[in-house]
């Protein structure tokens, strides 16, 4: 495996602003303390972002995300998947920034579902639920 | 008994008015006309010409009209004056006349002189009209006072009629009815004789007697204080009691205001609660949702590694089951294990190397799938747990959603019931209501004590009469009046025990009478199972469910009931007098006036024996409605319009 020297997986620096709405929205739906951290907000967009197919190719690396640290073994697993899902072949996963780009690319794209359904939903909690029932169907019947 | 004619001279608003109600058609008189016409008026006239009274609050000088003042000059008189005639039956009738008059001074206007009264009576055409010699008594005898609230009334009192008629008044009228009075006021002259004679007696032994005498002097005296003070507590504890049925009937006539309100608040508090619950569930909710969100929506792609994993392993290509390191050692080494050379270019060494070779490529890939082939299998395993929670959470959402919904549309419809309603004057009331039955519970115990010691009393009365009748026996003078005394407290306790077996006669037959009465007068059929007048007069309508509705009476029901118990009273008075009220439907919903009009229509309705029972109905244009002249019809009423030209001051009836 090739050895990576970032530190950090960015979000696009177009989407800041909206990601500090977006985690404010995040943490006012499920209560008070229950603040939503860069590595939650970054996994749920990339969860969000490959489930709509839906990732930024031109995406612009900002100063700000959560640090590579951070992830554990469980979060790891998830990148891996994003991986072979995409290219189907599991020799991607020993290219490691190739792994850590597809997931800033589909976390900008579920960065900006996120952003436009905040922007239009009345409820966005309410959105949200509703967003997820789908792939959660699709977990029941496998 | 009819009134066939009523005739106002100056009386408050009505200058002259003579309303003629002699014909056959007027068993059923309708008086109607606007508010302020002057219907009110003439049952003021009537009652004031048959017992000379006014309404607390009229003054004397409110009776002459007011036009009649303003033209009135200094020195000048005035009379007024009413005259009602009451056809007796049989040919017979009589003319009730009263007359007062005013004189007008610098200082004002004040009456001149005592009220007049004339009553002349006919009854045959040789004798022509008679004047009565004590017109006061031949009223007592025709037209009880006891009697006015029964047939006189102000229908916007009916539906409180029995709370202003309670025990006491219901008591009197019976007692009105039996006509034995003058056996209680026998019963109480015997016993004060006997008294007077026992102590006289007493006084006439010597010293010993002059004891006896003077301690049953005082027995006597407290026991007549002790009766004052029980008639006191008495009248305390029922006022007490009727103001709290009052405030009961205050409370309870606004669709159970009070009790509505407390449920409101309490639906208020729970939904408080609900809503919270609500919010801490979706709280949770959410938090889970979005913690298992990412491995939800990349469960496809967890899949997807997983078949690679698999796959690989299938396909050994994940690392050997051999150490690798080992291998080299081995190579190093130049032996293997099993003795064979692995000097370099030996065959077999020549074999380990392309399988170190091979794994040291495979591994890479091998190594980076194992690295997550635990990880993966466990987030997957973890998958239907998170649904499973997600989904119970949602459906505790829901079911708290409904119970919230049901709550929402009780708290609506509580809010619309009691909208309008000022609930600190509800709760005022409620407190006022409380406050009145512990002033009752109070007077009740008192009463109590006070019915104990009145016990003691007259038991030591009978010991002094004892031993007043031990001390008599020795001297003949004072046995003589021992033995008058002796005979007066006999006949008194005689008298006193036909009082209270006639009152008790009357009260059942009127009770049985009015059951019947009521039971056919009230449109809900069947729903009351037993009316009745208990031996304290308290009045009691049970259900057929057995719950007392005295009391809880709706407004209709109310007034059917007064009608009832002046019918009633009538009948079994055998005086057939008329009724006047005033605003009979004044405060009832349209239904329940027609419904009254039709019971009130029937009930006076005479049969073989009896003839029709007159009724002079006071009424709004709004009460004699279509609907309400619809029923009233098959009556054929007599219907008169009354009218009063403020301009000129004139009335007019026709």
């Amino acid at each position: 495996m090739k050895k990576t020297t970032r530190t950090v997986l960015a979000f696009d620096d177009r989407q800041v602003d909206y990601i500090r709405q977006l985690r404010k929205a995040f943490a006012s739906i499920a209560g008070e303390q229950a603040d939503l951290s860069n590595k939650e907000m970054f996994l749920i967009a990339m969860g969000v972002g490959f489930y709509a197919k839906n990732k930024i190719s031109d995406f612009k690396r900002s100063n700000t995300g959560p640090r590579i640290e951070y992830f554990n073994d469980q979060d790891n697993v998830l990148f891996a998947s994003l991986q072979v899902a995409e290219t189907g072949d599991a020799k991607s996963l020993l290219e490691i920034e190739e792994l850590y780009n597809l997931a800033e690319q589909y976390a900008a794209g579920g960065v900006s579902i996120l952003w436009n359904h905040l922007q239009s939903e009345r409820d966005f909690g309410f959105w949200f639920a509703g967003f997820m029932q789908e792939p959660l169907k699709q977990v029941q019947s496998n | 008994m009819k009134i066939s004619r009523i005739k106002t001279t100056n009386f408050r608003q009505h200058r002259n008015v003579d309303i003629d109600l002699s014909s056959d058609q007027a068993d059923f008189v309708i008086l109607k006309g606007k508010n302020g016409a002057g219907k009110t008026n003439l049952l003021k006239a009537v009652t004031w010409a048959i017992y000379g009274e006014l309404d607390s609050g009229d003054t004397g000088q409110q009776l002459l009209t007011d036009s009649v003042v303003l033209s009135m000059k200094t020195g000048d008189y005035e009379d007024t004056e009413v005259l009602v005639e009451i056809d007796l039956g049989s040919g017979e009738s009589a003319y009730i006349k009263r007359k007062q008059a005013f004189k007008k001074s610098e200082k004002g206007l004040a009456p001149y002189g005592e009220t007049e009264l004339e009553v002349q009576v006919f009854r045959d055409v040789k004798t022509g009209f008679q004047v009565e010699p004590d017109p006061e008594g031949w009223i007592e005898r025709y037209l009880p006072h006891r009697f006015k609230p029964y047939f006189l009334f102000d229908g916007e009192k009916l539906e409180r009629f029995f709370q202003d008629s309670d025990a006491p008044k219901i008591k009197s009228a019976i007692q009105e009815v039996a006509r034995i009075d003058v056996l209680f006021r026998i019963q109480e002259k015997l016993s004060a004789a006997a008294n007077t004679l026992n102590v006289r007696a007493a006084k006439l032994t010597g010293t010993n007697g002059e004891k006896f005498a003077n301690e049953l002097d005082d027995v006597v005296d407290r026991i007549e204080k002790k009766s004052k003070e029980i008639d006191q507590l008495d009248k305390e504890f029922r006022d007490a009691e009727e103001a709290e049925s009052a405030l009961d009937k205050q409370l309870s006539g606004q669709k159970n205001l009070e009790a509505n309100i407390e449920r409101k608040r309490k639906i208020d508090g729970e939904l408080d609660k609900e809503n919270r619950h609500l919010k801490d569930a979706k709280d949770r909710f959410y938090l889970k949702i979005r913690s298992s969100a990412a491995t939800v929506l990349l469960a496809g792609a967890l899949r997807v590694l997983g078949e690679k994993v698999e796959e690989a392993r299938k396909n050994k290509v994940l690392p050997p089951p051999v150490d690798l390191e080992y291998l080299k050692q081995l190579l190093t080494t130049g032996t293997c294990i099993c003795g064979s050379d692995l000097k370099s270019s030996a065959e077999h060494s020549m074999h380990l190397e392309k399988v170190i070779s091979d794994y040291h490529e495979v591994g890479e890939i091998g190594n980076a799938l194992n690295e997550h082939a635990l990880t993966y299998a466990t987030e997957l395993s973890k998958l239907p747990g998170h649904v499973e929670v997600i989904a119970h959470m949602n459906s505790s959402i829901d079911d708290k959603e409904d119970e919230i919904a049901s709550l929402q549309a009780e708290q609506q419809a509580l809010a619309a019931e009691l909208e309008g309603q000022d609930n600190e004057t509800v709760r005022n009331l409620a407190k006022a209501r409380s406050q009145q039955r512990e002033i009752a519970i109070s007077k009740q115990r008192a009463l109590n004590v006070a019915r104990g010691e009145l016990k003691q009393l007259e038991s030591r009365k009978s010991d002094v009469e004892r031993e007043i009748q031990k001390a008599a026996s020795a001297n003949a003078e004072s046995a003589k009046a021992r033995q008058k005394a002796d005979f007066a407290s006999k006949a008194a306790a005689i008298a006193k025990g036909l009082y209270e077996s006639m009152n008790n006669q009357v009260r059942e037959a009127i009770s049985r009478s009015l059951e019947t009465r009521f039971k056919s007068m009230t449109w809900k059929e069947g729903y009351f199972e037993q009316v009745s007048i208990d031996p304290s007069f308290r009045v009691s309508i049970v259900t057929n469910q057995g719950v007392e509705a005295y009391g809880r009476l709706a407004a209709g029901e109310s007034v059917c009931l007064a009608f009832a118990f002046s019918l009633t009273l009538s009948k079994e008075a055998g005086l057939n007098f008329p009724m006047v009220v005033d605003t009979p439907m004044g405060r009832l919903g349209p239904d329940v006036q027609v419904n009254l009009a039709r019971v009130i229509a029937d009930a006076t309705r005479g049969d073989g024996k009896n003839p029709n029972h007159q009724m002079i109905l006071l009424m709004t244009e709004t009460e004699y409605n279509k609907q309400v002249a619809e029923e009233l019809s098959s009556r054929r009423p007599k219907v008169l319009q009354i009218n009063f030209d403020t301009k000129t001051s004139e009335t007019t009836v026709n």
